[in-house]
């Protein structure tokens, strides 16, 4: 072989020998992540006990979405105290003061014999500030499918998908928990956003 | 056969011998640093002759004769980030799993090929070039933190994992240039366009609370991953110019050049996933951009004795455009992930100097320091980058009248630095360290010329 191709083999040689040393994928990583953490990912939804009691009056309701806690404010007026009932809901950010304030959402839902209520909020919208060192406003349709666990207490899961910022973000698997909140005062510290394991009957 | 057309096929056979090892070397080019450009080793820099000057300053493409060279250059780096637990006011539970020392050792090889044909008219030099080369990259894979314990499967990916955990970013160029001078007086102007083509890919620890929480206060996953991945095709310019003057004497020449480099701005598209505590993966198209500093480099070549050359430079990178890197949704440009950066221009001189040991060998030399482009607030471990100081020894061998080969070594000392008013978030505060050395092997085949020595 010619001088120069021979140095040019050699070259080629020891670069594709050293390039096949050096390949790394960032995607390879976020795979790992994803394949360790699929057990932790799952969005099924649980179910959990329910049992009807009065629950009208004000709540702090505690949304864990995506990692991030959610503190809501919620005023229910039943038609009447006994379940099932239709009830009358609305829904503020935790920074807004119930029946001073325009709410947010204003809707309707019944709750069953067994004191277990559908809340539909689309959309819900999330203006700038309502997360905690998060600088969008946030627009999503979320359904809430509560059981309600005692006069002072109920909580569940929550589904649906954010609408704005479009990053094709479901809301599969998300919960909450709520607590009675007579005079706004709690934070999303003050209740837990889930079920208590207790309630977990699937 | 003649001695001249055997050298003609063997130099056809080198340029297609070493297109063939660009091309399927290039789609894999990474390495650190950001901006990596030093092919050529020690002649890299605006005073720089002969087909490479297609990228150093295209002015010098219009010299009569031809030149065709192929340079690898090996680029390894030494860094290290150590996130401090009180910098960062880490949590006494998370301080095993989020602060400590990460070291990044990466030794990656880049090829590029340039070849360039002048030939002489009407008292005026012209010439034309062509290349194919990477000039911009940057990539860094940080090593595992394997004795994270199960239950916190993010931890693994280090310490530094929620400024980087893996990046990739090569810039493939290829150039077509035309120089002219004008013989009687010396001077020189050239432009080079060049057709870019982006291949941008990153993955990072992510809450969009920005904090570095593993799990939630009720114990549940929450730290996440965001992974970009996107392509882009864009083009740029450089412009040179050039003045040389000649003694009758031959070796007291003197040459000073100008060139600028066009930064465009990169509008990578791609694919956003998102993992974000318990929820289901998402994925979205977004789109990044990654604006590129304009350069604008100023040089001389002075001959102050027949075995001694010296080539002052600066180089003057204009970083300032880079105040942030923001990831948008492509639909309506909402921004998604912010990163500050409120990068300064950076500049860097260097002196180098060529010393003639032999007629046919030179010795060259080089030191330098650079003021780095990242404030300390918005230094990170993925793209943050000190002060530094280099120094750089090589060689070039004339081995007959139409090759020569040329063996550089620089090595790039980032002044180390404990950054205490980071703004990122997660804060990344600590120390930081980087080395970085370029060890560049550069073949140039030519037309026949005389050895350097007889030159001067």
């Amino acid at each position: 072989m010619a001088p120069v191709p021979r140095l040019a083999a050699i070259a080629l040689a020891a670069c594709c020998g050293g390039l096949l040393g050096a390949c790394h994928s960032p995607s390879e990583d976020f795979d790992r992540f994803l394949e360790a953490t699929g057990d932790m990912r799952s969005a099924t939804s649980a179910v959990y006990s329910s049992t009807p009691a009065d629950i009208g009056g004000n709540w702090f309701v505690n949304v864990s979405l995506a990692g991030f806690q959610i503190g809501l404010r919620m005023k229910f007026v039943p038609a009447q105290a006994t379940p099932p009932s239709t009830m009358k809901v609305e829904i503020w950010t935790s920074s807004q003061t119930i029946d001073v304030d325009t709410p947010v959402v204003s809707t309707t839902s019944d709750i069953d014999a067994t004191g277990r209520f559908t809340l539909k909020a689309q959309p819900l919208l999330l203006p700038v500030g309502s997360i905690k060192n998060f600088n969008l406003a946030i627009n999503a349709d979320v359904i809430f499918d509560c059981y309600t666990q005692s006069m002072d207490e109920w909580c569940g899961g929550a589904s649906g998908k954010i609408i704005e910022p479009d990053v094709g973000l479901t809301l599969d698997g998300s919960t909450l928990g709520a607590a009675r909140d007579p005079n706004g005062t709690k934070t999303v510290m003050d209740v837990s956003p889930r079920c208590p394991a207790s309630a977990t009957t699937q | 056969m003649r001695p001249t057309s055997s050298f003609i096929r063997r130099a056809c056979s080198f340029l297609l011998v070493g297109a063939a090892v660009v091309l399927c070397s290039l789609g894999r080019a990474e390495a650190n640093p950001f901006y990596l450009a030093r092919f050529g080793g020690l002649r890299s820099d605006v005073m720089m002759t002969g087909a490479y000057s297609l990228y150093w300053n295209p002015a010098a493409l219009g010299r009569p004769g031809w030149d065709a060279a192929f340079d690898t250059t090996v680029i390894a780096r030494q860094a290290s980030f150590d996130r401090d637990a009180v910098l960062n006011n880490i949590s006494v539970e998370k301080r095993a799993l989020n602060s400590g020392y990460a070291p990044n050792n990466t030794a990656t090889p880049v090829p590029s090929i340039m070849a360039r044909y002048g030939f002489t008219s009407h008292g005026f030099d012209i010439g034309l070039g062509a290349g194919l080369f990477v000039d911009i990259a940057g990539s860094a894979n940080w090593p595992k933190n394997k004795n994270a314990p199960a239950q916190f499967p993010g931890a693994y990916d280090g310490v530094q994992r929620f400024a980087s955990i893996a990046t990739s970013l090569t810039v493939i160029s290829a150039s077509v240039g035309f120089g002219l001078r004008h013989r009687a007086s010396g001077l020189s102007i050239g432009i080079a366009p060049i057709l870019d083509f982006v291949s941008f890919s990153t993955v990072r620890a992510i809450n969009l609370d920005g904090t570095d929480d593993l799990v939630d206060n009720q114990g549940r996953l929450k730290e996440g991953r965001a992974y970009f991945k996107g392509k882009e095709v864009n083009g740029r310019f450089i412009l040179g110019a050039r003045w040389d003057y000649h003694t009758k004497t031959g070796w007291d020449r003197y040459s000073v050049a100008f060139s600028y480099q066009h930064g465009p701005s990169y509008d990578v598209k791609g694919t956003l996933q998102l993992a974000l505590a318990t929820a289901p993966v998402s994925s979205a198209n977004a789109h990044v951009v990654l604006p590129i500093a304009d350069v604008l480099r100023l040089g001389a070549s002075i001959g102050v004795h027949r075995r001694l050359v010296l080539r002052p430079s600066i180089e003057w990178a204009l970083w300032r455009i880079l105040h942030q890197q923001v990831f948008e949704t492509q639909v309506d440009h909402t921004a998604l992930v912010t990163f500050p950066r409120n990068f300064v221009d950076s500049i860097a001189g260097r002196l180098r100097a060529d010393v003639l040991l032999h007629d046919r060998v030179e010795l060259q030399l080089s030191a330098g320091f650079e003021r780095g482009a990242t404030p300390s607030s918005t230094m990170d471990p993925g793209l943050g980058e000190n002060h530094s100081a280099e120094g750089g020894v090589g060689v070039l061998a004339a081995l007959n009248h139409r090759v020569d080969l040329s063996l550089g070594c620089i090595v790039q000392y980032f002044l180390p630095t404990t950054v205490s008013d980071s703004i990122q978030k997660p804060t990344t505060n600590g120390r930081y360290t980087d080395t970085r050395e370029f060890v560049s092997l550069f073949l140039e085949v030519h037309g026949w010329r005389p050895y350097p020595g007889s030159l001067r």
